[in-house]
């Protein structure tokens, strides 16, 4: 198996008075197609954990290593070509450019890595297709439910083909029903072979995509679980294993 | 302390950079809108008012004392009905040597510069006190370069009295040196002793009046002088109106371009104002469903942001408006300079008055009207507003570009050019302004050269004589010179002619004139006895059109005369016409020549040409170059040179602002945009081309604008000189120069954008993010 993401003694530190570590000396490596999910109480350093892995915050000290790239070494040019050829990021909010058509958002990545406008449109015409987007993608995000735009926002991640899939509570901001339909298509394309790294407070949707569960408290990893490869775990056997909280 | 008060002055404490930027803005403003409106007041009636000051004299005359004596002159008061008078002072034209030049100046013996007509300003040095001691005015001084302490020596008289310069005055009654016959000052006792032996002293009289006459009452009161003395008594008579109206002519043309410049500045200026205001009230939408979620009235959410940009804009003013205000000053004195009309330190005080209400008057409605439209929004509203301010979808214009193929930075960036219209508007229109007036200046420049190389009798040498010297010996002089191509004697004459407002000035040339390089904008030279040349004024005036005739009366004998072409003559204000000496000799058999145009032949340097003329009769002749350059233009660059760096600097304002607001904005997007892989370089890319737009939109308006602007204002002046402006003072515009004037919208743009740009492309994705 290929490691694909590498973190030694990370810490993260914020000065806001007295510094304080969001991240405090987390180590960690991710195979090659893995399905972690990241869960973990508010200010844990889910978030923050998630960023220095897409290299959107470098870390105080340690080292990040995605694909073997030193992500804290690169400069801010080689950070933003990094993360259009090798990370595709899900936000808890979607984040799409509201004055753009869903089709238009979704070309943004492959367009800013110069990649053939014919490829590029091929590519995103496959995806609007498989993520049931066809029909919208003359739309702007406002006409859109939310479902539909982290569709999109899943489509413009993957537009690029990249080795590996942040995903930061892709789920918050949905509905059951439109949290269910996500996740189902996170899982089908880790079936495929995309690593994924997800954040999410939600038990249920890491027992039932994820392979491993990284739990975070204080910004540290308080616990690292691999699951049984079946979909039978039940969100009781996640929260069990997180310390300091009890099953209901 | 009030909920109100106590918001506005935690807001200010928060918003320090919105706060400072408007304050900067408003010294900009301000300090241009002072400077305009100083501009304006003080060049508006700069003569009037130094007339009053120095209590100018309405009427002006000089009485041989052979026929009047000083008692009688004296009684003329009476006569006149004057409500006051100066003098009589006596008077004589001396010829004088100073350095290499000559010149004949009206010697005055006056032992006081005050009294109660005509009071002469000392501008530097003092006084006369004893004999040897002279006072010139200042236009005189200047121009000829003499300073205080300089010797310049009398040649009226064998002795050749040497006199010490110690003062310089402005009086109000004679025009600027060049265009003006001077006046300068000795104790009484000494004009005596400088008179031209055969000649006699002049009595001068200095008249005022209740209320200022109009030129009829002035005839009529010459008239009563003439008849209420001897024949021949009164020799000469100068009226108010004409010293008025040779600086009221050149205020004139000062003003057009004032004013047209004073009002672009004052317009961008109220467009930026309006764009910062209302920028920072569309930012704080969020702030405002907050305040009205918690119990703000409308009205106090309006009070709270009108405080917001009223206190820095007060703060502007009061950097602004000073500022303004002294940097007027410098203009002001250059151009009382240009005018030979006193300077000295003036602010009118209606003037910050003004200038701070209409810039307040601006930045309250500008915020008025978008913070009352927020403050009556329900707060859900305008808290959802905040987090995602309305903005418009693309416009077809990014889309094309995205199609042509155009990196997606770019197409990008040619979108948030108009992604708030009336922001992007507003900016373009502010940089127009500033190509327009780079534009202009850039033709007045060239039109200013090309008066330089079309005015006539460039690099000739004129040469005048005293009339101590014969005409004869003149001709004989120049004849003898190996260097002399071609020389044409000169006379000029008033000229009366019925239906002419003011005597006709006609010049008149015995010799091939055909070479003296003057400009025939329509029909052709003169070539036979009694046609002639004239400025397009005296064709207007009499209703004629080329090929017409009039007559008229030199030395009360009747001419005919025919305008055969139409040349470019501002003298006289273009009432004037050349004609041939024959037509001068027709009437004036005896008429001589004073002034000789000496064109030379090739390879002579006319330099050391004119200073050996000179030397052969030191005393008695004065030759120069002609070099007729764009001195008197002076004023005019250097205003609009101020007023080209002032709009320059309000335009690049302007899209710092729009920029700094766009990219504010758009931070959530921008951050979305590095998080899916955009380059700090390509950021850079995007904003710059966003303002580029802008400026590539103000630079291709501002062109024809700026080009309209020069043949509109150069057409006005021209008719202010009383000539047509020739096609090669207006087609002044290098082909080449004219895409370089739209690039210079564009580099200001991108100077505007610089900093908001490296702004954009350094912020931090997990801040901005973490912070939505």
């Amino acid at each position: 198996m290929t490691v694909m993401v590498e973190l030694t003694d990370v810490r993260k530190l914020y000065n806001g008075g007295s510094p304080q570590a969001a991240v405090d000396g987390v180590s960690l490596t991710m195979q090659q197609g893995e399905f972690i999910a990241v869960m973990g109480p508010s200010g844990s350093g889910k978030s923050t954990l998630l960023n220095l892995i897409a290299g959107l915050d470098r870390p105080s000290e340690g080292r990040v290593l995605v694909d073997a790239v030193d992500v804290g070494s690169l400069s801010e040019t080689e950070l933003a070509r990094f993360r259009r050829a090798r990370i595709g990021f899900i936000f808890q909010f979607f984040n799409l450019l509201n004055n753009l058509t869903v089709l238009e958002n979704i070309l943004i990545p492959a367009q800013l890595a110069a990649v053939s406008p014919t490829v590029a449109l091929d590519r995103a015409t496959a995806l609007m297709n498989g993520l049931g987007l066809a029909e919208k993608q003359r739309l702007l995000p406002g006409r859109l439910s939310g479902g539909e735009r982290q569709r999109v926002a899943i489509a413009r991640a993957l537009i690029n083909q990249p080795l590996l899939l942040l995903a930061d509570e892709p789920t918050g901001a949905l509905d059951s029903h439109a949290g269910e339909q996500v996740m189902e298509r996170l899982t089908e394309l880790n079936r495929r072979g995309q690593t994924i790294l997800l954040v999410t407070h939600d038990a249920k949707l890491a027992a039932a995509c994820a392979g491993r569960v990284i739990t975070l408290s204080d910004g540290r990893v308080a616990d690292d679980s691999r699951l049984k490869a079946s979909p039978e775990v039940a969100p009781s056997d996640i929260l069990r294993l997180r310390p300091g909280e009890a099953a209901p | 302390m009030s909920a109100v008060i106590t918001k506005v002055v935690a807001e200010l404490r928060r918003r320090r950079l919105q706060a400072a930027l408007i304050g900067i803005i408003v010294v900009l403003a301000s300090g241009t809108a002072t400077i305009a409106l100083t501009l304006i007041a003080e060049s508006s009636h700069p003569y009037d008012r130094a007339f009053e000051d120095q209590r100018g004299a309405h009427l002006v005359a000089f009485f041989d004392a052979r026929k009047a004596t000083s008692a009688l002159v004296a009684g003329t008061q009476q006569l006149l009905g004057a409500s006051a008078t100066g003098g009589p002072w006596p008077a004589v034209n001396v010829p004088f040597k100073h350095g290499s030049g000559k010149d004949t100046l009206t010697v005055v013996g006056r032992g006081d510069p005050g009294g109660r007509v005509e009071v002469l300003r000392v501008t530097a040095g003092r006084w006369v006190e004893a004999a040897g001691e002279i006072v010139l005015t200042r236009s005189f001084a200047e121009q000829n370069a003499i300073a205080l302490g300089d010797q310049i020596t009398a040649l009226s008289v064998h002795s050749e009295p040497s006199f010490r310069v110690v003062g310089e005055a402005i009086d109000i009654n004679e025009g600027p040196a060049g265009s003006w016959s001077q006046s300068a000052w000795v104790i009484p006792a000494q004009v005596d002793q400088l008179v031209i032996p055969g000649d006699a002293v002049d009595l001068k009289m200095a008249y005022r009046f209740e209320s200022a006459p109009t030129a009829d009452q002035i005839g009529r009161d010459i008239t009563k002088l003439k008849m209420g003395l001897q024949p021949g008594a009164v020799t000469d008579t100068v009226s108010y109106l004409d010293v008025r109206d040779t600086f009221n002519r050149i205020t004139a043309a000062i003003l057009i371009f004032l004013l047209a410049f004073s009002v672009f500045a004052l317009g961008a200026v109220a467009l930026i104002i309006a764009n910062v205001v209302t920028g920072a009230v569309i930012a704080g939408y969020r702030e405002i469903g907050i305040m009205k979620a918690i119990g703000f009235t409308p009205l106090q959410v309006v009070q709270i942001f009108v405080a917001q940009m009223a206190g820095p804009a007060l703060a502007g003013c009061l950097v602004g408006i000073p500022l303004g205000g002294l940097l007027s000053q410098p203009l002001l004195n250059q151009s009382a300079d240009a005018l030979g009309l006193p300077s000295g330190i003036s602010f009118a005080p209606w003037i910050p008055i003004a200038a701070v209400g209409g810039v307040l008057l601006i930045v309250v409605v500008a915020a008025v009207i978008p913070a009352w439209r927020a403050a009556v929004l329900n707060p859900a509203t305008a808290i959802s507003l905040g987090t995602s301010p309305r903005i418009r979808g693309r416009s077809g214009f990014g889309r094309l570009l995205s199609r042509l193929g155009l990196a997606r930075p770019i197409s990008l960036g040619a979108d948030d050019a108009w992604v708030r219209p009336v922001r992007g508007g507003l900016t373009a229109i502010a940089i127009l302004l500033g190509v327009a007036t780079l534009t202009f200046a850039y033709g007045l420049h060239g039109s200013f050269n090309a008066y330089h190389d079309f005015a006539p009798l460039q690099g000739q040498v004129i040469v005048e004589r005293t009339a101590l010297y014969p005409d004869a010996s003149v001709i004989a002089t120049l004849k003898s010179q190996p260097e002399t191509g071609n020389v044409v004697r000169v006379d000029s004459r008033n000229v009366s002619v019925s239906g002419a407002s003011a005597s006709v000035q006609g010049t008149f040339y015995d010799g091939d004139s055909t070479r003296l390089g003057w400009l025939v904008l329509k029909g052709r030279w003169f070539s036979a006895p009694g046609e002639a040349v004239a400025a397009s004024a005296l064709l207007q005036e009499l209703h004629l059109q080329l090929g017409d005739s009039f007559s008229g009366l030199i030395d009360s004998q009747p001419v005919r005369i025919r305008i055969v072409g139409i040349t470019f003559d501002p003298d006289n204000a273009g009432h004037a016409f050349i004609a041939d000496w024959s037509t001068l000799a027709a009437a004036a058999p005896s008429a001589g020549a004073s002034t000789y145009y000496v064109a030379l032949r090739p390879g002579t340097d006319p330099t050391a040409f004119a200073r050996r003329i000179q030397a052969t009769q030191p005393d008695f002749l004065n030759a120069q170059v002609a070099n007729f350059g764009a001195s008197s233009f002076g004023i005019l660059e250097s205003v609009m040179l101020a007023l080209v760096l002032v709009l320059i600097l309000i335009a690049i304002a302007g899209v710092f602002n729009t920029v700094l607001l766009n990219t504010r904005e758009r931070i959530r997007d921008t951050a979305v945009l590095k998080a899916v892989g955009m380059t700090p370089g390509q950021i850079l890319a995007m904003v710059a081309v966003s303002a580029s737009v802008l400026g590539l939109v103000g630079g291709l308006l501002g062109v024809p604008v700026g080009w309209g602007l020069h043949r509109g204002l150069m057409g006005l002046m021209g008719n202010l000189i009383g000539n047509e402006m020739p096609s090669v003072a207006l087609n002044v515009f290098n082909p080449i120069v004219l895409p370089l004037l739209v690039i210079a919208g564009l580099v200001l743009a991108i100077l505007g954008a610089v900093m908001p740009a490296r702004w954009a492309a350094r912020l931090s994705v997990a801040e901005v993010l973490h912070a939505e």
